[in-house]
């Protein structure tokens, strides 16, 4: 095994230093760039297609990814992070339309009151898995629209651009996942305390 | 493994409503508003073990080949010289002979005086048996060129 010559918890180092050191043939670099944009991309990835091993194949692809461009990574376009973040977001979105059956499922009827795999998530779960629990409760678009705008910070037409749509149906897409998210957990509110 | 401490929000928005208001802002929920900002800045939990393993395995394959670190363990600068020269004296016999011939050099550069003395003056005496003009030959014994001149000639004195 190579020896790792970068510190993998050095603040200092940035995240595109990082990358250079480690196309320079740092292994160390490597496993701090690992360790700082992994967990993120394994998260959004999760978010996104609601199975474990899609999102690791996802965060392992988009990994792949910047490996390969690190040697022509150039200064002044976006944050590794950032980039990084956009190819997980695309190649999760790329699985959810080969699931086309429910990638355009967006329209089916919504919910009166919350499911009950849903309900019982929300008593026996934190207010945080509450929330994630009622997120994959979403229709895939709606989900991604979501993920993206309200916990991933895409703008309006950073979210349609991603999905091949317009700004205006992103704009549907998330109102009507507020809708359904506030119907979700509307009856445990109190108990989650999402109103303090 | 380290905890990520990275912005929730790497699309680089400042706050994640920052642009135009959308049509849902009629559906006011700040409680849902700030439950999603609070999962937004939650740190993302750290990697499992195996899919760590996964992507550090890629990043040494993908690793630039003309850059990629040796396998090998690194050796000290002063070893590797020393290992070059053997192979180009072919090994350590050869490195020893080296060593012997450069030593027989010097003594021979420096002890080169006396025998060469000696020699002369055992060839003044040949020279003064022969003819009995040593006497004035010692005094040129130094020039090697006139030495054997002169010991040719006494050569054919001889015959």
């Amino acid at each position: 095994m190579p020896e790792d010559r970068a510190a993998p918890d050095d603040p200092r180092l940035g995240d595109a230093q990082l990358l250079r050191a480690y196309a320079q043939g740092d292994a160390g670099a490597a496993r701090a760039l690992v360790d700082r944009l992994g967990p993120r991309v394994l998260q959004v990835a999760q978010r996104l297609l609601q199975d474990r091993a899609e999102a690791e194949d996802v965060t392992q692809e988009a990994m792949l990814r910047l490996w390969q461009i690190a040697p022509r990574w150039q200064d002044g376009q976006a944050a590794p992070s950032t980039w990084l973040h956009r190819v997980a977001v695309n190649l999760a979105t790329d699985r959810l339309r080969r699931r086309r059956a429910t990638w355009l499922e967006d329209e089916a009827t919504e919910p009166a009151a919350p499911t009950p795999s849903a309900h019982e998530a929300l008593m026996a779960q934190t207010r945080a898995r509450a929330l994630e629990t009622a997120l994959a409760a979403l229709p895939p678009r709606q989900r991604v629209a979501t993920v993206l705008r309200h916990l991933e910070g895409y703008t309006n037409p950073q979210i349609a651009e991603v999905l091949g749509i317009g700004v205006e149906a992103v704009e549907s897409l998330t109102a009507r996942a507020k809708r359904r998210l506030s119907a979700e957990l509307a009856p445990r509110r109190d108990e989650l305390g999402f109103d303090r | 493994m380290s905890k990520t401490t990275h912005s929730p929000h790497p699309a680089g928005n400042a706050t994640p409503r920052a642009d135009s208001a959308p049509p849902d802002a009629a559906l006011s929920d700040p409680a849902l508003d700030a439950a999603l900002d609070r999962l937004a800045r939650a740190p993302a939990p750290p990697l499992p073990d195996d899919l760590s393993a996964r992507l550090m395995a890629d990043a040494l394959a993908a690793m630039p080949p003309a850059m990629a670190p040796s396998p090998w363990p690194r050796v000290d600068e002063g070893i590797r010289w020393r290992d070059r020269l053997l192979d180009w004296l072919a090994g350590a016999p050869g490195m020893a002979g080296a060593a012997a011939a450069g030593l027989v050099g010097l003594w021979i550069g420096l002890a080169a005086p006396g025998p060469a003395e000696a020699l002369g003056l055992s060839l003044q005496a040949t020279l003064w048996s022969a003819d009995g003009a040593g006497a004035d030959i010692a005094g040129l014994l130094a020039d090697d060129a006139l030495l054997w001149a002169l010991n040719g000639a006494a050569a054919e004195a001889g015959q």
